[in-house]
């Protein structure tokens, strides 16, 4: 039995089998792309590891320690672009394949509006690089744990979290310019997910953004919603 | 058609956000010159203020002074005279004392008395305190380094073990297994409580490096506002309340050990008054100056064989007062000498930025001269409400002429947000106008 057809009886009934349906077919489409992140993710965080030991093979541990906590030294810095690099290559996996000969349109004909469905299938990739980052944070915090104090695994956290960050909003931002058929909006994506992204990889020191990280998550929403915008351009492209 | 406005609205809010950041601070990396502070100082020979800054405004005195080198950089004194580099220098000989004994003016004579080289090198101190080392302007981990005071050899070692003030001890952890050492735990815990320290502490303050001469320890306010000194010799505490009146909180002691001074530091009270903190008996000596705010003021104290000059400066202007100190009885109340504040030269408004306060209403900064942290810094142009709205207003008449907007589709709100936001709204318009015009 079509899934569909049970979906008449009621609207909200409709838009929740039509997620579930985006979202096994994301699951489906994306899985070798999510599986290579994640393997490529806990391969870099080994590597980590093993810079981290390296640190303190070659120096008393207190040393590593006053390099760490008082001038500021950063382990984990290699970690600052590999949550952008990783939102990029899955953004463009998830979306280029179904841009080429408007393949995309098939979904949009799903029984919902378009601006739903294209946000259902952004909504996915935000669930999906989440888990992944959420991987790298807690591996991160882990590792870090076993060398440091507690108090250093606040500030990694606080230090990383815009660094994930920018790798949600190139995420998004990609996934609009993507969708986008027209060249001034999608100029417009290219603008401001770039300094999105280059205020948050915008190197400074140790929790340097503890203060207005919430301003990001304030902004996050409104960069999620502005896709409907792309849609919804991109289901009325010869109006 | 409601969800579409919204994620609508949504691109202007973060247009608004992300442009009101990036163009003023991409217009400053293009055209705008940062320059330092104005470095200012008290001449012992000439007894008044002289000072060196870069300027932004071309001044032709400076580069005939400087014979075009460097030309952008004035050498002055209070009464506006100009030095070449080297005139400069001789009027601060216990500032540029190497450069002194080179030119072979050594031993100095200043009112009658002789100064060489080692007496300079005794007496001369810089401490300093910038707005962004506050406490609560910087991160800091609080899990501290406590020196050996006697390490049996030349330089200091950091010790393998750190410490943190918990609820209810002074917890220390050994770096090599990364757990907590019991033994020098209760040691130190139990020591502090015989004294009377209060936990859980409030602040804790000391200078964590080995360069220096020696360690003088740390200092730490308990919950109740008392002061302690905190020594560790031959791994054994010592420990000292401080006899500090109660209106002298610290909010912040700044050590700097020195070789033979009898300076420990400065201390800077809640009510934002400073005072020299001596290592004899912890004394403190009261340094009356005024407008001092330690929010928004960097502070230098400088030490020299007859003076000690306050410089204290927000983003506009400095203040200098030096004053007269003892220097065989440094705890002596001080007498004020000579006062002087001035704008500096980076308060000046060049025509870069007072085109930049035209086009652009306001701006976002994420950095401040004020704080080692982002900020989230809204500051509207001091032109908004004169040029910038006049500005503005050229905007919305080139967007409603060029963008070929129908006299029935004139948008009152897209002209009134186009007043206010200029720029920051005119870019995500035009990018965002489409079926409209057809």
């Amino acid at each position: 039995m079509n899934m569909f057809s049970l979906s008449k009886p009621g609207h909200a009934l409709r838009r929740s089998s039509v997620l579930s349906s985006i979202f096994y077919k994301e699951s489906i489409k994306t899985f070798p792309m999510a599986l290579g992140l994640f393997f490529l993710n806990t391969c870099f965080m080994i590597w980590n590891f093993v810079v981290l030991r390296q640190l303190f093979i070659l120096d008393h541990s207190e040393v590593v320690w006053y390099r760490v906590m008082n001038l500021g030294q950063i382990p984990y810095q290699d970690l600052m672009f590999i949550p952008l690099m990783s939102a990029i290559a899955f953004c463009l996996f998830q979306f280029l394949e179904e841009m080429r000969d408007a393949r995309i349109r098939i979904s949009l004909h799903l029984p919902c509006d378009s601006s739903s469905i294209v946000l259902f299938h952004a909504f996915f990739g935000l669930v999906f690089l989440s888990l992944l980052f959420s991987f790298d944070i807690i591996a991160l915090l882990v590792m870090l744990r076993y060398y440091f104090p507690s108090e250093i695994c606040f500030s990694a956290f606080v230090t990383t979290l815009p660094w994930f960050l920018a790798g949600l909003f190139a995420y998004l931002g990609g996934t609009f310019v993507l969708l986008e058929p027209q060249i001034k909006r999608k100029s417009l994506g290219v603008v401001i997910t770039f300094i999105i992204c280059l205020e948050l990889l915008s190197f400074h020191s140790t929790a340097y953004y503890e203060n207005i990280i919430y301003v990001y998550f304030i902004l996050l929403p409104c960069m999620f919603y502005s896709i409907a915008v792309s849609a919804d351009d991109y289901r009325n492209r010869w109006a | 058609m409601m969800k579409l406005a919204v994620s609508t609205l949504c691109i202007y809010i973060l247009c608004v956000f992300l442009l009101s950041w990036a163009l003023p601070e991409m217009y400053s990396i293009i055209l705008k010159k940062e320059v330092a502070k104005t470095a200012l100082f008290f001449s012992p020979l000439d007894k008044k203020m002289v000072y060196t800054e870069q300027l932004l405004i071309d001044d032709l005195q400076a580069k005939e002074k400087s014979e075009n080198h460097h030309a952008d950089v004035v050498y002055k004194d209070e009464d506006g005279k100009y030095y070449t580099r080297e005139e400069f220098e001789a009027k601060i000989p216990f500032i540029y004392f190497r450069n002194m004994e080179l030119r072979g003016l050594f031993p100095l004579e200043i009112d009658g008395k002789y100064y060489d080289r080692a007496i300079i090198e005794k007496h001369r101190r810089v401490l300093e305190l910038s707005s962004r080392r506050l406490d609560h302007k910087k991160h800091e981990e609080a899990i501290y380094p406590l020196l050996e005071s006697n390490p049996n050899q030349v330089a200091l070692v950091l010790p393998a073990d750190r410490f943190r003030m918990t609820e209810h001890a002074m917890e220390f952890i050994d770096s090599d297994e990364n757990a907590p050492q019991p033994e020098l735990t209760d040691l130190f815990t139990t020591a502090l409580k015989a004294k009377g320290f209060v936990f859980p502490p409030q602040k804790v303050w000391g200078n964590f490096s080995v360069f220096k001469p020696y360690d003088a320890g740390i200092f730490v306010l308990d919950s109740k506002g008392q002061s302690f000194h905190i020594l560790r010799k031959n791994n054994m505490p010592i420990i000292n309340k401080l006899p500090f009146n109660k209106e002298s909180i610290p909010a912040k002691i700044v050590i700097s050990e020195a070789k033979d001074s009898k300076v420990l530091g400065f201390l800077l009270d809640t009510n934002s008054q400073i005072y020299l903190f001596h290592t004899e008996n912890y004394a403190l000596t009261h340094i009356p100056i005024s407008g001092y705010n330690p929010e928004t003021m960097d502070l230098k104290v400088l030490l020299d064989p007859i003076y000690l000059t306050v410089i204290y400066s927000d983003n506009q202007n400095i203040h200098a007062t030096a004053f007269y100190y003892n220097t065989e009885n440094i705890k002596d109340i001080l007498v004020p000498l000579h006062t002087y504040n001035m704008p500096m030269s980076r308060a000046q408004k060049p025509y870069y930025t007072k085109i930049a306060q035209t086009i652009f209403p306001f701006s976002i900064a994420l950095e401040s001269d004020h704080s080692a942290k982002a900020v989230l810094n809204l500051k509207v142009s001091e032109y908004f409400f004169t040029y910038g709205l006049i500005f503005s207003l050229f905007l919305t008449l080139l967007y409603n002429l060029f963008c070929k907007v129908k006299a029935y589709s004139f948008s009152y709100l897209q002209s009134a947000s186009m007043m206010c936001l200029g720029l920051y709204i005119l870019i995500p318009l035009i990018c965002m106008e489409q079926y409209r015009n057809k």
